[in-house]
């Protein structure tokens, strides 16, 4: 962990970031598995018409879920990666 | 409660879960765009830092993209489980009936029967129900059956619904009669007189998303009848006569009203006839290939009334005929039907022994030169 002084970033900033964007997706993942446990009970039984319509949906969340997560990871990523280039200069 | 109408209940709870959990992505996306209020700027601000937010702006517009997606499927569901309440709705109008016994699909209720099944395949809601309502015992003469069977598609926008709410037709008759045959299965002929007085009555009752359907007909027959129907034959040849001749006051009418979002369009008919009849009718079948001719006199008073009466928006129509007859009528026809799988198989069986001589013949021929 750099000292305050040595970055513009103070550390305990970069921490509260850094525990934001783990926080946020530790509950994206949270969600995302109610639903996913929601959906599938459903769709074995699904009584409604369009269950093709209804499975393309689901699917779309999970493609979409796994592309914020995965752009989460990156921001934490490139964000350790800027304190680092802060704490070279 | 049947499993369908569970199977409803659930997917209204899961699409309100899923409107809590489009809310609950909502609150993380706005807490993303907080979180970047935690990174002080640098001076000067570093290129790895632009990146940080650019991509933290990517995850912000994937959140809300996500939270419209999560909205939509909810919608959906709801819709698909209003499509099913609807459904439900307008095949209810049979009528359910309270159930002792019930398995998944089914109810059976109890003491005066009554069955209902309703399950969902290929887009299609159906239901099919059959109740049986006053005493069994046969001197009792209350006695009532309703049948009904419906289906409807659960489209967004649309439903096609038709139900058959009610179907019944009722015979009774009095007078004195005598059946007797003569010969054996093969060839025989049958004959039946009667003396009295014959009624049916029939009434039906439909419902369809475009229009309800009343019909009613009643028919009445008094005074003698005699029939006569003869049959002779085997597999490949059938033969068959029959001949009816009455003679009294026969008057028969029928009521047809369609009422629909468009108008009402109502037909009535009528057919009277004081005097005779004779109708014959033969029937040869050969090989497959049916031919039936009939032939029919009557004489006497006859007539016939016809009405029929549209009132809609655009346009109120009424046409009405009326006809009599005084003396003699005759009527012919002729039916010819030809069962291509029937004729190929009679030739085959008539002719497949002189086949079988002539490949017999063949082989001894070639025994011959060989």
């Amino acid at each position: 962990m750099p000292a305050p002084s040595s970055a513009s970033i103070s550390p305990s900033g970069a921490e509260t970031f850094e525990w934001a964007i783990a926080a946020i997706r530790a509950q994206l993942d949270l969600l995302h598995d109610r639903r996913r446990r929601d959906v599938e009970s459903l769709t074995a039984s699904w009584q409604g018409g369009h269950r093709e319509r209804f499975e393309a949906a689901s699917a779309d969340l999970e493609r979409l879920t796994r592309i914020v997560v995965e752009t989460l990871a990156q921001v934490a990523v490139l964000h350790r990666r800027a304190l680092d280039d802060e704490l070279a200069r | 409660m049947s499993a369908v109408a569970g199977a409803t209940d659930e997917l209204a709870a899961l699409a309100s879960r899923l409107a809590v959990q489009a809310a609950d992505h909502d609150s993380l996306g706005r807490a993303l765009r907080r979180s970047l209020d935690l990174v002080p700027p640098g001076a000067p601000p570093s290129l790895a830092m632009a990146f940080v937010v650019t991509e933290a702006d990517r995850a912000g517009r994937g959140m809300a993209e996500l939270v419209r997606s999560i909205d939509d499927l909810a919608g959906f569901v709801w819709d698909v489980a209003d499509a099913l309440v609807a459904a439900d709705a307008t095949l209810g109008r049979i009528g359910t009936s309270g159930g002792s016994g019930s398995s998944p699909w089914t109810t059976l209720g109890s003491p005066n029967g009554s069955g209902t099944t309703r399950r969902y395949a290929r887009g299609v809601r159906h239901v099919s129900e059959a109740t049986f309502a006053g005493p069994m015992r046969r001197s009792d003469r209350t006695r009532s059956v309703t049948t009904g069977r419906g289906s409807v598609r659960d489209g967004w926008n649309t439903a096609d619904a038709d139900v058959s709410v009610l179907d019944v037709s009722r015979t009774a008759q009095t007078g004195k009669g005598a059946t007797s045959r003569f010969g054996s299965d093969r060839a025989h002929v049958d004959v039946a007189t009667f003396a009295g007085a014959v009624g049916t009555v029939g009434a039906s009752v439909g419902v369809g998303d475009k229009e309800a359907r009343l019909a009613a007909r009643a028919a009445v027959e008094a005074g003698l009848s005699a029939t006569a129907a003869a049959f002779a034959g085997s597999g490949l040849l059938g033969v068959g006569a029959a001949a009816r001749v009455f003679t009294g006051a026969r008057i028969e009418g029928e009521a047809r009203v369609l009422v629909g979002l468009r108008g009402v369009d109502a037909q009535f008919t009528a057919h009277a006839l004081l005097g005779g009849s004779a109708d014959a009718e033969a029937e040869v079948d050969l090989l497959g290939v049916r031919t039936t001719g009939h032939a029919g006199v009557s004489y006497g008073l006859g007539a016939e009334l016809e009405a029929d009466a549209s009132i809609g928006l655009d346009k109120i129509s009424l046409k009405l005929d009326l006809g009599a007859t005084i003396g003699l009528g005759i009527s012919l026809g002729v039916d010819v039907s030809i069962s291509p799988r029937a004729v190929a198989g009679g030739v085959a069986g008539a002719f497949g022994d002189g086949a079988g001589a002539a490949k017999a013949g063949v082989k001894k021929l070639k025994g011959l030169f060989s």
